[in-house]
């Protein structure tokens, strides 16, 4: 196993914000507001039919939050214990209006499916199959200032934002916000392959933003 | 060309990108992949550019919440505190 499979356990930062919030300190509340709301908005989204549900399923969860923190035992991260507070009142939220939401169309339809277009390799009519047909361009060759263009950067928000809802939001948490793979598959309750191929067709998209970016940019 | 059965494609190769870079592949897939990828120009292009991917996506910021949705949790708080004190 990899690096990133170490169990997840509370981190000092986690303990102390625990201790802090059990005395009532407000501040250490409105850290933990500022850093997962907007995550905990887009979960609850998935689950709920609006927006203005959303944010009560939100709320809801921060009482949750604040009532279940005596009894929080560090297991796992503090964010990842959060997150599967807010997803269970949002699943909860979601099923009392009878709104169910299949895991499938969450993730995308389009998951058996190669992330790399099958026509940029070779069919298997020819020699060399499944090798390239044309190579990928060298990208250590485009300046550093061109990839953090914020065109590029617009581009891959862009890519983001029209991910299926999971897609959208593993990629946020692995690459935005740089949680781990473990911390990810207990907060999104993914498996370790679910993870890695949500993870692997969001990056193989916005991939291609860059590259379509780089084509533009290159046109005469 | 004489491949041994089990050397990877490119084709095939792309797809194991993300568990080669995230470290979540055994020792006999790690090699394979290193393997093609020593003899494979276009593979090790297709490596780079999703490292250069996810440094491109990690420049991303989220965007700061609005004073709207940090008052009303603020409330949240403050009710539950008074709440907790009084039973």
């Amino acid at each position: 196993m990899g690096t990133t499979d170490a169990a997840v356990t509370a981190s000092a930062d986690d303990l102390d914000l625990i201790a802090r919030l059990r005395s009532g300190d407000e501040e250490a509340f409105m850290t933990l507001v500022d850093r997962l709301q907007s995550v905990m908005l887009r979960v609850a989204r998935m689950y709920v039919s609006s927006q203005a549900i959303a944010e009560e399923v939100v709320q809801e969860a921060w009482l949750g939050v604040l009532q279940g923190i005596d009894r929080f035992e560090g297991r796992s991260s503090l964010r990842t214990w959060i997150l599967r507070i807010v997803s269970n009142v949002a699943k909860t939220r979601g099923l009392r209006e009878s709104r169910s939401v299949p895991f499938a169309s969450l993730a995308g339809a389009d998951l058996d499916e190669p992330a790399i277009d099958p026509d940029r390799f070779l069919g298997s009519g020819e020699g060399w199959a499944g090798h390239w047909s044309t190579l990928p361009t060298d990208w250590s060759a485009v300046p550093e200032e061109r990839l953090a263009a914020s065109e590029t950067l617009g581009a891959v928000r862009e890519a983001i934002d029209t991910l299926p809802p999971m897609q959208a939001e593993v990629i946020r948490l692995r690459d935005v916000l740089g949680w781990s793979s473990r911390e990810v598959r207990n907060a999104l309750d993914l498996t370790e392959t679910n993870q890695r191929v949500l993870l692997h067709r969001a990056r193989a998209k916005v991939r291609r933003a860059i590259e379509r970016e780089m084509e533009i940019e290159a046109a005469p | 060309m004489t491949e041994p059965d089990d050397d990877l494609t490119c084709r095939e190769l792309v797809e194991l990108i993300t568990g080669y870079v995230d470290g979540e592949m055994g020792a006999g897939d790690r090699a394979r992949f290193e393997r093609h990828l020593a003899e494979c120009t276009g593979c090790t292009r297709m490596l780079e550019q999703f490292r250069a991917t996810i440094e491109t996506t990690g420049r991303l910021t989220e965007e700061q919440l609005g004073a709207e949705q940090r008052d009303a949790q603020r409330r949240v708080f403050r009710r539950w505190r008074e709440g907790a004190s009084s039973s």
